[in-house]
């Protein structure tokens, strides 16, 4: 599912008509709990949506297409608030075993509470390539104040309540992943990090 | 679906149906307009030659023969600009960003894809040119009756144009002809896989350059003495079939040529491939 898509200038009832025949595991149920969870309905025209509206039925007709990998790019670019909470539900109730979707964003606050392995790229270079249980096993992330010590932290980055820090997770200690402050550690201090994973 | 290493005739036919349904207004206003220049030919030329009724048989022979020239050789000019143009619209599918990410995302494989975007081209353009020009002939004769026109006008104009399609069978000179055209065609068809956007005008201007060019260059070189030393091919007509004959071969192969040069580069065409124009 590209970022940019073009859409003919027809219904989506049609598009659907006319492109589900190239899928062998295409799900019409799938489309339809999909596009209700979207408030949206196959008897739209497609030129006449907007931009969100557009990505929200081509999002749904990608995810009924069944195919046992699916590719998003910047799935979450032009969505609304809600959008952003529909995209999420109809993300997690499309998961199974035999499915692997992969998100390609920059907006990772939108998605960072789905994923289940995460790829860093820079400069077409693979800087961390994770499943989030061995992020989580590895390394502590938390919030600080800004006098309190940061000794030992492998990355310290300025945040509006203090300091976002990122520690060695010495004592197994659970904390939510911070996506952003994972990436900029990785771009800052790539060796420190990596490290901690080929221990 | 195993697109990557199957072949399958039915995607093809689903992609035909999407293209069809996809730009179907765009194949309906190719077809009023060639059906409306060619209606417009017709009423023009009845009119040129509206007389009285009683014009003796001769003239009116003569009258009916002079439109049916003039039928035939719209006809051909226009059969000419829709295929050409047709051919050079290939392509049309990668013309922009999205298209093109659409396209090539499609889940069947490159041959496919560019098979049913040739029988677009192709069997498509013609049938939409067939139609109209059959609907135009029809609807001459509601007009008809408003001119004064004698009654052989009321004769169908396609058996002419019929019998002045040529033959390949009939001799080598038209078969000639015929290779020579779809080389022609294949040269807009590799124009259109090569240039997504404003493909008709850019074929054109590169293949005048090209002529130019090469003019320019047999000039230079002793062309002439070449063609006096080998006079001995035009000395009978045997040898001048012969030469057309290889000519022939020659063609086909450069046909077959510029379509597989035009599935090569659309199989390895890319989303932000850099192009020279």
């Amino acid at each position: 599912m590209p970022e940019e898509f073009f859409l003919p200038n027809i219904k989506f009832k049609e598009f659907i008509r006319l492109n589900a025949a190239f899928y062998p595991h295409f799900s019409r149920e799938l489309l339809q709990s999909c596009l209700s969870d979207f408030d949206l309905s196959e008897d739209i025209h497609l030129q006449e949506l907007s931009m969100g509206q557009k990505k929200k039925a081509y999002m749904c007709f990608a995810l009924a297409t069944n195919t046992p990998l699916l590719l998003m790019d910047e799935p979450t670019n032009g969505l609304d608030i809600p959008s952003k909470s529909q995209f999420r539900k109809v993300i997690a109730s499309c998961m199974s075993e035999d499915k692997s979707i992969i998100i390609s964003t920059h907006q990772v606050r939108d998605i960072d509470r789905m994923l289940d392995h995460i790829t860093i790229i820079d400069q077409s270079q693979i800087l961390l390539d994770q499943p989030i249980e061995r992020i989580s096993e590895k390394l502590l992330f938390c919030e600080q104040g800004i006098k309190e010590p940061t000794d030992n932290a492998l990355y310290i980055q300025p945040s509006t309540s203090g300091n976002s820090v990122i520690y060695s997770n010495t004592y197994k200690e659970e904390s939510p992943i911070n996506l952003e402050l994972l990436f900029n550690a990785m771009l800052t201090e790539r060796q420190k990090l990596t490290d901690i994973f080929t221990d | 679906m195993e697109t990557n290493s199957t072949f399958s005739i039915r995607r093809i036919g689903i992609l035909l149906r999407n293209d069809i349904c996809q730009n179907r207004k765009k194949y309906f206003f190719l077809f009023i307009g060639i059906f409306a220049a060619f209606l417009f030919v017709h009423l023009g030329s009845i009119v040129s030659a509206t007389t009285s009724n009683l014009v003796s048989p001769d003239i009116a022979a003569f009258l009916f023969d002079s439109y049916c020239r003039k039928i035939g050789i719209v006809t051909s000019l226009m059969f000419w600009i829709v295929a050409l143009s047709g051919a050079s619209d290939i392509m049309s599918p990668m013309k922009t960003k999205e298209g093109k990410i659409a396209f090539l995302m499609l889940p069947i494989t490159s041959l496919e894809k560019f098979i049913e975007r040739a029988l677009i081209v192709t069997v498509g353009i013609l049938a939409i040119f067939l139609a109209a020009l059959l609907l135009a002939e029809i609807c001459k004769y509601l007009f008809i009756p408003i001119f004064k026109v004698s009654d052989v006008f009321y004769q169908s104009t396609l058996p002419e144009i019929w019998d002045n399609i040529p033959r390949p069978a009939n001799n080598t000179a038209n078969l000639f002809f015929v290779v020579f055209s779809c080389w022609n065609h294949s040269l807009f068809v590799l124009g259109g896989s090569f240039w997504y956007k404003r493909p008709f005008l850019k074929t054109i201007a590169a293949i005048v350059t090209f002529n130019i060019v090469c003019g320019i260059i047999c000039s230079l070189l002793p062309i002439t003495d070449l063609l006096l030393d080998n006079s001995y091919i035009i000395t009978s007509k045997e040898n001048i079939l012969h030469f057309i004959s290889i000519l022939n071969v020659i063609f086909i192969m450069l046909t077959i040529f510029n379509w597989w040069l035009s599935y090569y580069l659309f199989k390895h065409s890319q989303l932000k491939a850099r192009k020279p124009f």
